[in-house]
């Protein structure tokens, strides 16, 4: 652990950032066709949840990132091992993520450039941020946010403008009952993007104010979730459902339409300013968190060494991981979720809380049976080391 | 730090702005392609730019634009055969006109649109027109005055006229897509066809006199089924057709005067809501139609100072309306069978139980639908004059 | 040198780990670990080049600190 604090808006922007990172790129919730925005949202409240669980479980350990309560929860071979399959599992989504960016760059504006030579450069600006620390990525977010927060606002302003929203696509609302958008939820969307905040499990320590971290994450998760799913709803209206499943980034699809007085067309730089800034962030958070993790885990002094090896797996495997879209694609939206989003982010964090909730009520209730006091102070040092 | 600088110098070198970079002297600027098919292939034309023509010093006084061709047995194939004949490889990133021949229309556009909505250079912001009863080689081998590049006369032709007369209608590659894969609305085409001798078309004696020889004119809609050409709207029927789908921002109708003779209805304001409903079983639709208008000419003896000549040519150019649309309507369900007026989408949206049921056999239950269309007009404007030239002063 | 065995360790696992999502998504070994090593064949050599300058990158940095460790050790 680095000796570094991170402010309550600086944490907010970060979940914000990542959770639009790549959920703004691929088509998500699609299988609900113009209900998308609908599965979005419930998403979301599934995300609360799980948020819930997360916070959970820093309650209960504030100081100390999840690979080292892991071992206290599940004693110390469990734990871990525990702690190495999430490590491994968040380099895994951080190679995702930087696939995603490079696919999304090659099919819509470096088609001849080799994919190893784009997600080279942008691992090595993530190595680069990953080994200045935690403190100023956040201080990067702050500045960049207000970037992407002004783009947003111009690109709505140009939708709007241009008069390509047909609100009549969203319809007919639920057209085959709840029971599709549910399901959707359920295999998807709850866990990518929303379950991902896990990821913040391993950021929360850093926190200078412990008191605001449930309240301003549940802001985060809630905002972003408004906006993606507002983003999903301009494009089905935007693109028409049909539309959609054909193509790969709607978004991009969506701002090449907006056309306002023949000239401000072709707006496509937009929409790369606010992926690449997107991507980036949630790269950078993955990365982080499985550097800092191993860093815990083998107990290597110096985390930002760890960085260039670590990257140079991140980028090695980023091109392994699949051999064309289609297939990582579909990994992503059907294989990943159910072997790996659904226990590592839903199953394993909520028996941990059960277990830690026992154990530490068995504790108080020997604390409380305890009648000398010195021993107790010894107890909470010991746990404090 | 100095282990970064390394990295920056050498990725620097490899990375001198792209990876692959084509200079602009490198590229065959491509504003128009047609496509025909003889034989199982693709003969493919592309009408590209020669810079040195357009550029603003002038040129040598050669034609602006050439055609290049190429076959194939897919039409990725045949562009990339066009290289044989061209010392610049084609670049269609600012595409404006899309010409599919009548007799690939027939046998239906699926395929060949394929490669163009895959591949990357190209943009969806061009217009895809049929060539009617001619190759889409002939439209793209004519000379035009005004324009110098004939790709962006037909361009700007078709909004032009979409705009100001609303019997045509731009489509573009996305909504021809959008239509082509929805289950309750057919595709339209606006058409395109040469007149005069088209051999002469092609040389630069066309635009040298004032009345050119040759040239190309927008025709009327061309109808489709799936993604084959069925048939041809009149004039009449595609106004319908674009009064029924909500497209017309500007047009001019001609109503008859009580009293004999013509006055002309200038359209400001056109807006159509369409409304599905299943009675018993059955399929209707509910058009309401609201319109406001001007009085763009008057040829007939009415005196426009009086409220209630004004009521009656709104009632007349109600009527007008309605009998358009209604048959444009009743012919199109009569003749080809076919929802382009995407009232499939209405029932859609409005009842989407039904529309399950429906869906599969939709064209059979497109002709039995009954649509009730109603009008209401608003004339707001009189000109800059009252009475009309005819009309004499009394006293 | 701890660093990069590390590295070297988690890479192993997670080449195994991505191996096991191409066979959940319904490969076969064979199949997905040709699709793993393919991308690496048919590199250009302005690629092959930044490959392996980058791993010449991450081996040079710890080596370095373990000569000049040692050359601490014998001046001592």
């Amino acid at each position: 652990m680095e000796k570094a604090k991170i402010s309550a808006y600086q944490l907010f922007i970060l979940i914000v950032l990542f959770e639009l990172g790549s959920a703004l790129l691929v088509p998500i919730a699609i299988e609900a066709k113009q209900d998308a925005w609908l599965a979005i949202l419930i998403g979301m409240v599934g995300g609360f949840c799980l948020y819930l669980v997360y916070h959970g479980l820093y309650s209960y350990y504030p100081d100390i990132p999840p690979t080292e309560y892991l071992q206290k929860i599940m004693g110390s071979f469990l734990g871990k091992i525990l702690a190495f399959i999430y490590v491994l599992y968040f380099i895994y989504l951080s190679a995702r993520v930087l696939r995603d960016f490079g696919e999304m760059l090659i099919t819509s504006f470096y088609w001849d450039t080799p994919l190893f030579i784009l997600n080279t450069l942008m691992a090595l600006l993530v190595i680069y941020t990953v080994r200045k620390g935690i403190e100023v990525l956040a201080r990067t977010s702050e500045l960049l946010f207000v970037l992407i927060f002004l783009l947003g606002i111009s690109v709505l302003f140009l939708i709007v403008v241009s008069g390509i929203i047909q609100i009549s696509n969203l319809k007919p609302v639920l057209e085959e009952g709840i029971k599709p958008v549910l399901k959707t939820t359920f295999t998807q969307t709850l866990y990518f993007p929303f379950g991902e905040v896990i990821i913040f499990a391993m950021i929360l320590p850093y926190l200078n104010r412990p008191a605001k971290v449930k309240q301003i994450g549940l802001l985060a998760i809630g905002f972003s979730g408004l906006i993606l799913a507002s983003v999903m709803a301009i494009n089905v209206s935007v693109l028409d459902v049909n539309n959609i499943t054909r193509s790969p980034f709607p978004l991009l699809s969506t701002i090449q339409t907006i056309e306002v007085a023949g000239f401000l067309e072709r707006l496509d730089v937009y929409f790369i300013l606010i992926t690449v800034i997107g991507v980036f962030f949630k790269m950078c958070l993955f990365f982080y968190a499985s550097v800092v993790g191993t860093a815990n885990l083998f107990k290597v002094k110096e985390s930002a060494r760890l960085a260039f090896p670590l990257g140079l797996a991140i980028l090695i495997l980023s091109i392994t991981i699949a051999s064309n879209y289609s297939e990582h694609i579909k990994e992503g939206l059907h294989v990943i979720t159910l072997y790996l989003h659904l226990p590592l982010q839903v199953i394993i964090p909520s028996l941990l809380l059960l277990i830690a909730f026992i154990k530490n009520k068995k504790k108080k209730r020997k604390q409380s049976k305890n009648l000398f006091p010195k021993r107790k102070y010894r107890l909470v040092e010991r746990d404090k080391k | 730090m100095k282990k970064g600088i390394f990295i920056l110098l050498i990725l620097s070198i490899f990375l001198t702005g792209c990876w692959n970079r084509r200079e602009l002297n490198e590229l065959g600027i491509t504003l128009a392609i047609g496509i025909d098919k003889s034989d199982d292939e693709y003969l493919v034309s592309a009408q590209v730019v020669v810079p040195s023509e357009v550029s603003m010093k002038g040129g040598t006084g050669a034609t602006p634009v050439t055609l290049i061709k190429g076959r194939g047995e897919t039409v990725y194939e045949a562009i990339r055969k066009m290289t044989k004949g061209m010392s610049r490889k084609i670049y269609p990133g600012h595409l404006r006109m899309l010409i599919i021949s009548e007799s690939l229309a027939k046998e239906g556009i699926g395929d060949p649109l394929d490669l163009i909505s895959r591949d990357w250079e190209l943009r969806s912001d061009f217009y895809v027109a049929v060539a009617r009863d001619a190759t889409a080689e002939q439209i793209l081998n004519v000379q035009t005055p005004l324009e110098t590049i004939p790709a962006n006369k037909m361009f700007s032709t078709l909004k032009v006229s979409e705009e100001n007369w609303a019997a045509t209608v731009g489509v573009t590659l996305d909504q021809l897509i959008t239509d082509l894969r929805s289950d309750g609305k057919e595709a339209v085409l606006t058409g395109i066809l040469v007149t005069g001798n088209s051999e002469i078309g092609s040389s630069k004696q066309n635009v040298e006199t004032i009345t050119p020889a040759t040239s190309i004119k927008l025709d009327d809609l061309a109808v489709f089924k799936e993604d084959k050409l069925v048939g041809w709207l009149t004039e009449d029927e595609s106004r319908g057709y674009n009064g029924i789908v909500n497209q017309v921002k500007n047009t001019v109708g001609t109503v008859s005067c009580p009293e004999g003779g013509k006055a002309d209805i200038e359209v400001l304001h056109f807006k159509t809501k369409v409304k599905g409903i299943v009675k018993n079983g059955s399929p209707e639709v509910d058009l309401q139609v609201n319109i406001e208008a001007n009085v763009g000419a008057v040829e007939c003896r009415i005196d426009l100072t009086k409220p209630e000549s004004i009521k009656i040519l709104e009632k007349a150019y109600e009527k007008a309306v309605e009998e358009t649309i209604n048959h444009s309507i009743i012919s199109v369900q009569e003749k080809y069978e076919t929802d382009i007026f995407g009232f499939g989408n209405a029932i859609h949206r409005s009842n989407p139980k039904e529309w399950k049921t429906m869906k599969k056999q939709w064209n059979q239950h497109f002709t039995d639908l009954a649509a009730n269309v109603k009008v209401d007009v608003k004339i707001l404007k009189t000109g800059t004059v009252n009475n009309s030239v005819v009309v004499k002063r009394k006293d | 040198m701890k660093i990069i065995g590390i590295s070297i360790l988690m890479f192993v696992f997670l080449t195994v780990f991505s191996l096991c999502m191409d066979i959940l998504l319904g490969f076969d070994l064979n199949t997905s670990v040709n699709n793993a090593i393919r991308p690496f064949l048919v590199m250009e050599v302005s690629e092959i080049v930044i490959f392996f300058l980058l791993i010449v990158l991450m081996v040079v940095g710890p080596v370095r600190t373990l000569y000049n460790k040692r050359k601490k050790k014998q001046q001592r």
